[in-house]
């Protein structure tokens, strides 16, 4: 997470970046999975920083659109990356011309991405999360998604000043169990349904005009998880138990303008205690006492389509399973 | 096992309500400058990148993380 602004904070970075085309995506799927995305990047990061059989292939790759590895590094020193950047731009140029394209008969399409179930015209949120309390700096961000038909759930109401309405309950605890969750300094894990003690969240209408419905979001959490991981085997099953909680308090605002059925403006903040900790989520060497947190929810930008990290786990239809579409878990 | 010093008090006495929820919502949300990277144009995907990268006849610059590096890392 530093090396977001040690190494894009550096200027020389971001201008030699637009002789790039700069994508990132997670490593994970990529390095172990069987695809044919997947096998194209496993060719090319095999001859980079990380070679190790098995291990990771965490960090930046300058790659030829034939799939020839031209330099790779993995730092969270912008010079360290400058650097390589600049080694990769001598190799391109001596590159023959024809291994700058992509050549036909290349598959790298993957079977299945989570992207796919992108909610067009529903509810993205961007998540920030951070401690409130303390000197450590460390934040993380993730999205949360809603359908368009969701948002219509969400939104029926009648509009006049005062009038309520309750989140649907499966939607509350949906944003509890995977949105609601301790990922300041890494990964963790989700909340199974049955961990979810408390999810109430409520609109309540401030003003409503023919365009629009101004509405007031409250609300209270509280998740706890005794330790046994309670959601089957995937490649988030734990090897030791978890005990944690998570309790919060939510407030926000939001603009629903009723002729686009879309929201304009949403942002909401959860202030949080949380217990407890995960494997990777960096908390085993702090203190075991409460501990206080908060998130802040606003609308992403239109033309990210990032997956929650946790979509996976959404118990929703209308997420689109690699088994929906024909082929194994390829994560 | 070493134990970082860490402030302890629970967020129950914050107050969060129409008057603080701004105060709030910046105090969590990191500054820009510590979010640059969300200024770059990125492919969010190797794939995409490659096909972009193919198209625009130039190189890709791929940034691969444990967890996607424009998510949760």
């Amino acid at each position: 997470m530093a090396g977001r602004r040690s190494v894009w904070g550096d200027e020389r970075v971001r201008e030699l970046a637009q002789q790039f085309v700069c994508a990132a995506d997670e490593t994970w799927r990529l390095q172990n999975g069987k695809d044919a995305e997947c096998r194209f990047f496993q060719k090319i990061a095999s001859q980079g920083h990380y070679q190790a059989k098995g291990g990771t292939r965490q960090g930046y790759y300058a790659i030829a659109p034939n799939g020839t590895l031209l330099a790779s590094a993995n730092s969270r020193s912008g010079e360290a990356i400058l650097a390589m950047m600049k080694r990769a731009l001598v190799a391109w140029d001596a590159l023959d011309a024809t291994r700058h394209v992509l050549p036909a008969d290349t598959p790298f399409e993957p079977e299945h991405r989570w992207e796919a179930s992108y909610p067009t015209g529903g509810l993205v949120f961007m998540r920030y999360v951070r401690d409130i309390l303390g000197s450590d700096r460390r934040w993380n961000r993730d999205y949360a998604w809603f359908t368009r038909d969701e948002v219509k759930e969400l939104t029926s109401l009648p509009p006049r000043p005062g009038a309520t309405r309750d989140w649907p309950q499966r939607l509350a605890a949906r944003l509890a169990r995977f949105h609601l969750v301790d990922n300041v300094r890494g990964q963790t894990l989700p909340f199974a349904a049955g961990e979810i003690e408390r999810a109430d969240l409520r609109f309540t209408v401030v003003r409503a005009t023919d365009d629009a419905i101004d509405l007031e979001l409250t609300g209270k959490t509280h998740a706890v998880a005794k330790g046994p991981w309670l959601l089957g085997k995937t490649d988030w099953t734990p090897t030791e138990d978890f005990p944690r909680t998570m309790t919060t308090t939510i407030f926000g605002r939001a603009r629903f303008n009723r002729r686009s059925q879309r929201f304009v403006t949403f942002s909401f903040a959860a202030l949080g205690t949380r217990t407890g900790r995960t494997g990777n989520d960096g908390r085993n060497k702090e203190s075991p006492e409460p501990t206080a947190m908060g998130f802040a929810f606003s609308l992403a930008r239109g033309d990210v389509t990032l997956a929650p990290t946790f979509l996976e786990f959404y118990p929703d239809k209308w997420v689109k399973r690699p088994h929906d579409l024909g082929y194994g878990e390829h994560k | 096992m070493t134990t970082t010093a860490v402030h302890t008090a629970p967020a129950d006495d914050a107050v969060l309500n129409r008057a603080t929820l701004d105060a709030w919502i910046d105090r969590i949300t990191p500054p820009e400058d510590e979010r640059i990277d969300e200024t770059i144009p990125w492919r969010t995907s190797f794939h995409q990148g490659m096909a972009a990268a193919a198209a625009a006849r130039k190189p890709l610059l791929l940034w691969v993380m444990n967890g996607h590096p424009l998510g949760c890392t």
